[in-house]
Order: structure tokens, then sequence, then C-alpha cells
């Protein structure tokens, strides 16, 4: 884990610098290197009638989007030249970019309803972009369409330690919030391994994840109210600020919505209080089988660990090639829990935990010693995606859930996919909610794999699918699952989610072409490193 | 849709419907002059549970009751703490009026722990929400949007939660703080600390009431370092305090609140004359109302900028409620003929 104060700059990029979460160059060979481009909107089509702005001083009358955008803002914080957008082009998913018609920077709530009005008085598409770590495409540009890039607008509005809540705007980023109450003896639940560096906003907008969900539950759970301004420039407060709530779970639908009804202004989170003692076992197995079999044994002894994670042989030399985080030289799997809670009943629990896993035939098995050795071992899980990168060129990191009792063959299902496509696969997953996260490795500049690569991430979708299961259980569908939403929910499921996205949206401006099926979806693509991942500080789960 | 075809076209048939499961939330189930009562209390039994998933599925006229005495006997629970289970409450009238139990502190309400949901929209149409794994960022969150929704956005036919291990003890402990004041001061206190409790409620002269929960032979030492480090003598007292608590009973207006909202809420009740009780690390308030009393509650809330929902007299929405837009706009949508009222 990266020291925070090597955050801020990250946290905070000049507009005009390469927005986190942005690759620079791609690292595959792939000259096919698909270019995702949604419905242009004419830029010389003659706009709707411009909206009736009480102009503050005698401007000349607008005569353009562009310029009604730069009375808006000041010139450093409307980004309009081609250096400046094209660090906006794609997002942690590389393989999509799209040119946006110009990026926009607000510092305030009201700006960003203010470019909201505006783009729907001239019928602009806009995109809300928090980080830009979206692995699925998400954060990518509608094409000429406006980014409003929310990075500055990061304020902790109120932190209210006895109701433990806290009031942020969507722009700040994850780790900040638990940084911010962690004197009180709180934290923020939700723990994507971006969280030094991926915003609230773009947390509620994709629900996200991390390892800790079986207990904790998903970004959704963890927000009580968000301000929020509908595509159609309205403001609406959803939820509030108590545990408890009257009427609809608005905010349960916002959470998710992938940005598609509108954009977080301002959202109300719930806090946790930290954990008195931790305690974190690590156990190799000369089979995945096995590995699996202890987990649903841990699970119906009624034991509700923190985490349980599993990590396959080819991902477990990632592991300790980058980190030499200590695991099970020989074992095909490694399997972590992480017990949590308040110390009379860890003693209890770990004792349990200890008969189990004495008896799911362990090759071995050790408790973390300390909070150093435990940080050890999370270093090698955490580190382990980034680390693929060492055995590979490129790889896709794939995102979707079965039912946690047949992860096994799920598991065997994927290694019979992996040999007859001829691609090695890591496995790396949340054992305990059941989501898999399998990295596809190929090498881009062999004729054939990529396509192969690809094929095989698309049937393992269909796997998940078949067996009950998510298409995605934390990245979001965003580009890249498109294609897969129909065949998870049917036609009349997706049909009628469209309509409820056209109630908050009627002319289909937030974020358009994300999430539901379009005539000209792209293909599922490459995945490399992200630079930060490159860098050492971030790695993915 | 063959099981739910007869409800579909009892639903179709009326101009205006009200839905009611085994009507424990009167205000909320009564149907108005216009409308007729789509009853859903046949539409019972659990149709999925797999313990090892600890995940299952119901349909929304099952008694929670059913649910919880299954759950119990796989060495399971639903940590939402539904109350009224005991008088017959339904598995979709609870989610419907978005009613949790103390215990909710711990883990969530039923909105945390909901993951799928089958219902038909005022238009009849039939719509799968959500899914049946744990993990799911697929698709618009339907389930979440249902709870609390009062059958006004879809008449819920089976849903699907997750479900968590049984505690295999529980103690239940009270504290005698002397007044609201230093109740609220203490509780301040605790929900700062690692204790990891698992209900807290307090009235109005500052009596607290706590539940622990976890393994076998740990929680009488959990208590005691609770007593010592917050320096505040609990005493064991007997779990059913919290099944014969008034809430149980006759405390019927759920207020939403936060802790430090509290005295200026409890002045209120206090000159009303309303008993009341607050749960939830002061979360929320549950005040008891004699109907002659509404207009009067109604207002107080009004001023203090609260809302109240009312489950035994009408009208249901007291003081101030949350934006009624996002609703208005769905609504156009999933029952663009205002059947579902
Ligand atoms: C190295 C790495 C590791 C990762 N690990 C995890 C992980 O463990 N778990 C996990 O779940 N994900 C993980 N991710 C994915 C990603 O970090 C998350 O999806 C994250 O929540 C995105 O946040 P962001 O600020 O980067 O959002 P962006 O990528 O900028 O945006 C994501 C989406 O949110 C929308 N959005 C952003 N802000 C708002 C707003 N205020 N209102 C409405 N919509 C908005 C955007 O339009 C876009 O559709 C990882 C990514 C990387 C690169």
């Amino acid at each position: 884990m990266p020291k925070s104060r090597d955050v801020p700059h990250l946290a905070r990029p000049s507009p005009t610098q390469c927005p986190p979460g942005h690759f620079a160059a791609s690292r595959t060979g792939v000259t096919h290197h698909p270019r995702y481009s949604l419905p242009l909107i004419a830029p010389d089509r003659p706009p709707r009638p411009p909206p009736a702005r009480s102009a503050p001083t005698p401007t000349p009358i607008p005569v353009s989007f562009i310029a009604e955008l730069q009375s808006l803002f000041p010139s450093d914080r409307c980004l309009l030249d081609d250096a400046a957008l094209t660090a906006y082009e794609s997002d942690g998913l590389t393989a999509f970019s799209a040119r946006p018609r110009a990026v926009v920077v607000p510092v305030t709530q009201d700006e960003v309803v203010a470019a909201v009005k505006l783009c729907a008085a001239w019928n602009i598409p806009f995109m809300a972009r928090g980080s830009g770590t979206s692995l699925s495409g998400g954060a990518v540009p509608v094409d000429d369409g406006l980014v409003i890039a929310l990075n500055r607008l990061d304020r902790i509005l109120a932190i209210d330690p006895v109701s433990r809540t806290t009031v942020v705007e969507p722009g700040l980023i994850n780790l900040a919030v638990t940084q911010a109450v962690a004197s009180y003896g709180l934290y923020f639940a939700p723990d994507p391994s971006s969280q030094q560096i991926c915003t609230i906003g773009g947390n509620v907008a994709f629900n996200s994840g991390g390892a800790h969900c079986l207990k904790y539950g998903m970004t959704a759970n963890h927000i009580l109210g968000a301000k929020i301004v509908t595509a159609t420039g309205e403001v609406i407060q959803l939820g509030g600020d108590s545990l408890e709530s009257l009427g609809p779970d608005w905010v349960g639908l916002f959470c998710g919505s992938e940005g598609l009804f509108g954009i977080a202004l301002e959202l109300t989170l719930r806090l946790l209080p930290r954990a008195e003692v931790f305690h974190t076992l690590l156990a190799g197995y000369d089979s995945t089988e096995k590995a699996g079999k202890a987990v649903s044994a841990i699970i119906a002894a009624g034991l509700l660990p923190g985490a349980i994670e599993i990590m396959d042989r080819l991902a477990i030399d990632a592991a300790e090639a980058a980190t030499r985080c200590g695991y099970p030289p020989h074992a095909a799997t490694v399997l972590i829990v992480e017990l949590e809670g308040p110390r009379e009943q860890v003693d209890s629990e770990k004792q349990r935990l200890a008969e189990i896993i004495e008896r799911s035939g362990p090759l071995e098995s050790r408790v973390a010693r300390d909070a150093d050795d435990r940080a050890l071992i999370w270093k090698g899980r955490k580190s382990a995606f980034s680390a693929v990168g060492r055995l590979s060129p490129d790889f896709i990191v794939q995102d979707g859930v079965v039912p946690r009792s047949r992860l096994g063959e799920a598991l065997r299902r994927i290694d019979g996919l992996s040999r007859t496509h001829g691609l090695r696969v890591a496995n790396v997953f949340h054992a305990g909610d059941g989501n898999l996260h399998p990295l596809i490795l190929f090498d881009g500049s062999v004729p054939g794999q990529f396509e192969r690569a690809e094929e095989l991430a698309g049937r393992i979708l269909e796997m998940c699918i078949e067996m009950g299961g998510s298409i995605t259980g934390e990245h979001g569908v965003g580009l890249e699952k498109r294609a897969y939403l129909v065949p998870m929910f049917g036609e009349a499921d997706v049909e009628f989610m469209r309509a409820v996205r056209r109630a908050f949206d009627p002319h289909e401006r937030a974020n358009p072409g994300k999430m539901f099926p379009s005539g000209d979806a792209p293909a599922l693509t490459t995945h490399g490193l992200h630079p930060l991942e490159k860098a050492g500080i971030l790695s993915r789960e | 849709m063959t099981p739910y075809a007869s409800i579909r076209d009892a639903l179709l048939a009326a101009p205006r419907v009200r839905i009611a499961g085994h009507r424990t939330k009167p205000a909320l189930s009564t149907p108005p002059e216009d409308a007729v009562s789509l009853d859903l209390s046949g539409c019972r039994g659990l149709t999925d549970y797999s313990p090892e998933e600890f995940i299952f599925t119901a349909r929304a006229g099952t008694p929670l009751t059913e649910i919880t005495e299954t759950l119990a006997r796989h060495g399971q629970y639903l940590p939402c703490d539904p109350p009224l289970a005991a008088r017959g409450a339904t598995l979709g009238g609870s989610i419907a009026a978005g009613l949790n139990g103390s215990g909710r502190l711990r883990y969530g309400g039923w909105r945390d722990f909901i993951l799928g949901a089958v219902f038909l929209t005022g238009d009849g149409r039939l719509i799968h929400g959500g899914g049946k794994v744990v993990k799911n960022a697929a698709g618009f969150d339907f389930p979440k949007m249902l709870v609390g929704s009062a059958g006004r956005l879809g008449v819920l036919l089976e849903a699907t939660f997750k479900v968590f291990p049984l505690p295999q003890e529980r103690l239940t402990a009270t504290a005698d703080t002397g007044s609201l004041t230093a109740a609220l001061a203490l509780v301040a206190r605790l929900v700062r600390q690692p204790a990891d409790l698992e209900a807290l409620d307090f009235d109005p002269d500052g009596r607290l009431l706590v539940r622990l929960a976890g393994d076998h032979g740990t929680l009488g030492a959990r208590l005691r370092r609770l007593a010592t480090e917050t320096n505040t003598p609990f005493a064991p007292a007997d779990d059913s305090l919290w099944t014969t608590s008034p809430i149980a009973n006759s405390l019927s207006v759920k207020v939403p609140v936060t802790p430090h909202r509290i005295p200026e809420l409890d002045a209120s009740l206090a000159s009303l004359g309303l008993p009341r009780r607050y749960a939830v690390a002061g979360q929320v308030a549950w005040i008891g109302l004699p109907p002659e009393h509404t207009t009067a509650l109604d207002s107080a809330l009004r001023r203090l900028h609260l809302g109240g929902l009312s489950l035994q007299t009408t009208p249901t929405q007291l003081g101030l409620w949350p934006s009624p837009r996002p609703e208005s706009l769905v609504r156009q949508v999933l029952d663009p003929a205002g059947r579902l009222v």
C-alpha cells in the first residue's frame, strides 16, 4: 500500500495533465485496436433554442454551445484543445476511446448543474468522470459530447461521528474518507483496490466492491443519501442522513446506475467503527478443489469472516515475483481468511477456523504474527493482478459471479476453457462472494491470440449466466459487457431498465451508449496495466 | 408466469388497486374508497432455499415467521430483524413498508439484504430485477427501489435475500443513565467503540437497552469490558425485553432521525404527551399515536423538518417526506394509468 502522502498529486491532477486512470499508451501490439464510437451529434446541427439565462454582465449573444460553456467556466477549467482532450479519451479499460467535444472541470455543485442544463438546452450528451479508473469502459467519453470532470469537486462537507455519517462531494477519493474519519475510530467500508485514486462518485455509479463485500456489502450499502442532478437539469435529493428512511429506496436505485440517470452532486456516507482485532490466516493447498471445500466448510460452520480470498498457482507466482509475500512455495492454491471483531469473539472464532482448516487438508497454513505480517499477506493478494503483467505481455481481467457453492465447478470449467483456447488463465477471486476474477493471459503480437482471449472471456461470462450468476460483481457493464445484459436478464427486463432510465433522462443524454446493447457493440479487448500499477502504486482486484 | 397469472388478472381487472398482505399495518393495506384490495396472502411459500448459499427466495405473502423458523433450523437469520413478525406480518408487506427492527443496527436493513425481486408493474408487465447471487453489479437495482415503496411501484411477487449465520448466543443488558441527555452522551461513545453491538435502543428517561451477539462463552466478558470501558453499570436483562417492548406493540409511527436531533424531537413529543422510544442508536424514533393527536404530530414533525410513517392510522405520511419527484417520474413508466394506490 502506498503511503497516503503519495496520493494527492494523483488525486488532483491539474486539468491539463493526463488525468488519473488514463493510459498514455496501450501496452499491446494489437493493431486492430477497436475504436469505440457513439452516434455522432452533428456539430453544425441547429441547436434547440438556448435557455433563458439571466446573464450577469452584458455578454455578446452566445452563438454556440462552446461559447456558452466558455461563459460558464474560466479557460483553465474549460478544456478544448486537442492535447488536453486526449487525456480524457479513455478510462482504465484502454481499448475504447472517444474524443469529447470539451471537458469542463467544475469546482462547485452549481457549476455541474449549469453544465448539465446547458447540455439539455443544446441537446449535447455528457458524461461525469471521476478518476477514470473504470475497468468496463464506463468512463469513456461520449463521442463529441461533454465530459464533466469531477475531481476538483471534492470537499468533505460534514462529519457526524455520533450518527456515523459524513457528507462529501463526488470527486473525493475513496481513501480520503477513511483518512478523514479515522481519528473517530471510524472508517468507510467499501475498499476497491483502486481506493487510493477512485472517487466516491465513481464508486456510487458502479456500486463498486472490494474484498469485504460478504460481511459489509457493496458501495450501495454504505450510501444513505444522494443529491443528484438529473439529465434534464433538475436537482433532487434522494434519501437522507439517517440509517432509516421513508419511501422507496431511490438511493439504492441510483447506486450502480452507471451515470445514466444524472450526476451525483453530494453523497451521505455511512461509516463503521473499526474492528478491534484482526486474525489473518494463510493456507496452501495442493488443489483448488480443496481450497474451495475449505471455503464451503468455513461458511457452513457459521463463521462470517471479513474476507475470504483465493489465488491459484499462476497468480501466486506473479504475486511472489512482485512482492516476495512468502506464500507456500509448492501450493497449487492459497486461501486467505481474515476474521475481525471484538477480541473475545475473534479468539473463539479463530479456534473454530483452525479446526476447519486442519480438517481441510492444507499443505501448510500460518497465521499473521503481527500487523506487518498481515500487511505482507495482503500485499501479495492485492498485487496479484498487476503482477500478472510480469508473466504475460497482455491480459484481460474478467469479473463475473457464480453461486458460491459452485466455485469449484466454475474453476474446473475455466480450466477446461483455458486448455481448449490454448491460453493461460490466472485466477484470483473473492471466494466468499463467488466473485471470480479470471485473468486471461495472451500476447497481442501473436496473430490470433487476442481474438482467442476475447472469445475465452466471453465464454466465461456465458458460463456465469448459465450457472445462475452475474456478468459483473463489481466492475459494471459499461461498454465492455453491453452484449451480455440481454442474455442475463432477457429482452423485456432490459427494455424496462431503459424505460426507467428515460424517466430520469428522456433524451438519453447522460452517458449514452453505456450498459444497454446497441448496434455497434464493441468487442471485448485487451487490458494492459494501468500506469499507476506499473509504478507499483495500485493493484487491481 | 403461470403461478402469477391470476394475480395479474386481478390487478388488471381493477382501475385502482391497493395491495394487502396479512394487514398488520392497516393504514398501508386498507384500500381507499375507490380502490379494490389485491390480497397477496395466498401467494406464499419459500420457493428456493439453499442453506449452503445463505440465500433464499420466498413469495411475497409468506409470513415472516415461516421464513425465520426455516432459517433458524439451518442456523441462519435475517439480520434486519423485521418487527411485527409475531403478529403474522408477511415478507412482502415488511419490504413494502420498509420496516426494520432494532437488530438492523449491526448489519443493515431490508435494503442491505435484498438481492432480487420479481414484480408486476401497474400495467401488468412481469419484471425480474437483481439476481440470485450475493454480489451483482449488472443492471439497475430494482429490488432496492421496492423497499419502502408501499406497493406503489409494483406488485412484489417474490424476493431473494442473502442471510447470515445465526449468532450462537445473545445477551441483553440495560443501563439506567437517568436522563435523555446522559443516554445520548453514552450512545455517542458506544457507537464509536468496536464493541459490535447488535442492537442499541433507549427511552426518553435515559434507560438504555443493548444486545450483544456472538459465540458461546464470550458475551459475559464482552459485557464486562463494555461496562468498564464506558464506566457504565450494564446489568444483564431478559431477552424478552425486545419483543415485549412497546415497539412491538403500540408504537406505530416510524420517524427516521439522527441522534443530535433527538433532544428537540423529544421535547415536542413530551409536550404532546406521546409515548416514544429511540431505536438503532438513535437513528429512528417510534412513537405511539392516539388518532386525535394526528394533526398535532404532523405539524410538530413539519416544524422539525422530520417525516413519519404511520402504520395504524391515516394519513400514513406525516410531517415532511423526501421529494416525491423520483416516484412521480418512475410511476409514469411503470404505472402510467395510476392503478397502484
Ligand atoms: C487498478 C485498479 C483496481 C481496481 N479494483 C477494483 C476493485 O477492487 N473493486 C471494484 O469494484 N472496482 C475496481 N476497479 C474499478 C474502478 O476503480 C471502480 O469502478 C471505481 O469505482 C471507478 O471510480 P472512478 O472515480 O475512477 O470513476 P470513473 O471511472 O471516472 O467513472 C466510472 C463511471 O461512473 C460515472 N460517474 C463518475 N462520477 C459520477 C457521479 N458523480 N455521478 C454519476 N456518475 C458518475 C462515470 O460516468 C462512469 O460511468 C479497479 C480499477 C483499477 C484501475
